[in-house]
């Protein structure tokens, strides 16, 4: 009995777990480059009561025996890389990737983030960078008398100064793309971080090697669709009040039996 | 007779733990709800009539009916759709399950949820792209190339089948070999739900409470009635 009340437990744990990344899931709704998140759940251990294929009581066969699961656990924060929509914002340095791979970044430990998050912001010396001021990799600075500015689908950036009109390049916009995207690590502001589960990063131009193309103009929204993670968070609530239940009836059952002896 | 009572209160907890189980998996990717049937043993002929016994036959199985496709929209999920298992390579040895939630690792391997190598035709499957679909008989295809076929396997119903945790199940004997599944169909983008029915399981509970109740008062009974003549017989008023 005892079991019963940890397999429920483990249960509404479950489903509390399914419940935070829900939440967290909405309050990202509206977050530029988001990628939504799932749990994944595995059934736990079983203990054999009475192994199948053993022989019974009188020269029989037991066909299928007695084994009591434990219950539930979480296997994996699934993250799920599909393409969020597009949103026009006219910013020519708000850029989407339409496919696979990600922006780098230089943190300020030096490391180097992949970000799906393209709105991307000029600092002080025309570097381009992120709204938290990390610079774009390959190093990209604009000339700060610069007009206009262009990005190819191809990531190539030109920008025409004032008083030209040639429009002159001043460098390209590389991505990079993992073999096991969903492997990266969460480091918050949008960022990811690469993983032995992921693989090392593969570098190449925009539209080259299975790499996605840019858009100018356009931000990647969050790809949480919020009647789904309504849906998701009904399931789950009533999942968590049956296992709530499933504990008062083996609560009730322990009554009884101490009761027994009146 | 009260051993016969409380044999019949054990079979109802031990229901009780199966479904607390299946409950705590209403959410678990591929899972299968077990259920429990307490019947009568035999009835053995005792000195005053016929005597149930503590005699309850316990019979438990594992419903293995197609639970509900759910459209995820990720590519590396495959659920399938009528009988059959994909196979997965443990340490081991081969395991059967019916959890598509797959994944590619560092070295562009499909796995399991639980990173256990997925087989195809020709062992495990090792993709290139990041664009990876499924095709309706298990095609695995990477970049629109057909790479290799996923496994699916069968066993002779009833499936002599244990569960070994993680989704994953093992022939009850170790000898028995699968064969290749026949009238299924995989789905790729999506994944198939828990089977655990909700309101059945309810309805299960309640009803296994009740005869635990109606065993346990029993017994109360029993014990009131044995109190009288080993308190009261013999004494004069």
């Amino acid at each position: 009995m005892i079991r019963a009340l940890y397999s429920s437990a483990s249960g509404m744990q479950a489903q509390q777990l399914n419940l935070d990344a829900i939440a967290n899931n909405l309050a990202n709704v509206n977050t530029a480059g988001f990628k939504r998140t799932r749990v994944d759940f595995q059934d736990l251990l079983y203990q054999t009561v009475r192994t199948p294929g053993t022989s019974g009581s009188q020269g029989t066969t037991i066909p299928t025996g007695i084994q009591i699961g434990l219950g539930t656990k979480p296997v994996a924060t699934q993250r799920m890389f599909s393409q969020g929509d597009f949103q026009q914002t006219e910013n020519p340095l708000d850029l989407v990737i339409e496919g696979s791979g990600f922006f780098q970044v230089l943190r300020p430990d030096g490391t180097t983030a992949y970000t799906r998050s393209g709105a991307f912001k000029r600092d002080g010396t025309g570097r381009v960078v992120t709204s938290d001021g990390f610079p774009l990799q390959p190093n990209l600075t604009l000339p700060t008398d610069a007009t206009t500015i262009t990005v190819g689908t191809d990531g190539v950036v030109s920008v025409t100064v004032a008083g030209q009109t040639a429009a002159q390049q001043v460098g390209t916009i590389q991505l990079a793309r993992f073999v096991n995207p969903a492997g990266l690590l969460s480091v918050g502001r949008s960022l990811y971080m690469p993983t032995l589960a992921s693989g090392d990063p593969v570098v190449a131009n925009p539209g080259v090697d299975g790499m996605g193309t840019l858009s100018q103009g356009f931000l990647e929204m969050s790809n949480v669709k919020v009647v789904d993670e309504m849906v998701a968070m009904i399931t789950s609530q009533r999942a968590y009040e049956a296992n709530s239940k499933a504990i008062q009836t083996a609560d009730e059952m322990l009554s009884m039996a101490n009761n027994m002896r009146r | 007779m009260i051993h016969a009572l409380t044999s019949g209160m054990h079979a109802q907890w031990q229901r009780q733990e199966i479904l607390a189980n299946n409950l705590a998996n209403a959410s678990t990717v591929g899972f299968k709800q077990d259920n429990l049937t307490v019947k009568h043993g035999t009835p053995q002929a005792g000195p005053g009539g016929t005597t149930v016994l503590g005699t309850h036959v316990i019979t438990q199985w594992t419903d293995f009916s197609q639970g509900g496709l759910h459209q995820t929209d990720r590519s590396l999920d495959v659920a399938l759709s009528g009988p059959g298992f994909f196979v997965v390579q443990t340490p081991a040895g081969p395991r059967y399950t019916r959890a598509g939630a797959f994944s590619v690792n560092a070295q562009g391997t499909l796995v399991s949820a639980g990173g256990f190598p997925v087989l195809g035709q020709g062992g495990s499957i090792t993709v290139r792209s990041p664009k990876v679909t499924f095709g309706p008989q298990g095609e695995v295809q990477d970049n629109g190339q057909t790479v290799d076929t996923l496994r699916v396997v069968d066993f002779p119903k009833p499936y002599a089948l244990v569960k070994e945790g993680r989704g994953l199940f093992a022939p009850a004997d170790p000898k028995v070999q699968p064969e290749a599944a026949k009238d299924y169909q995989v789905v790729g983008g999506a994944l198939e739900e828990s089977n655990v029915n909700a309101v059945r399981t309810m309805v299960d509970m309640i009803d296994m409470l009740r005869k635990y109740e109606a065993a346990h008062r029993a017994i109360q009974a029993h014990d009131e009635a044995a109190r009288y003549p080993s308190n009261d017989m013999g004494r004069l008023q």
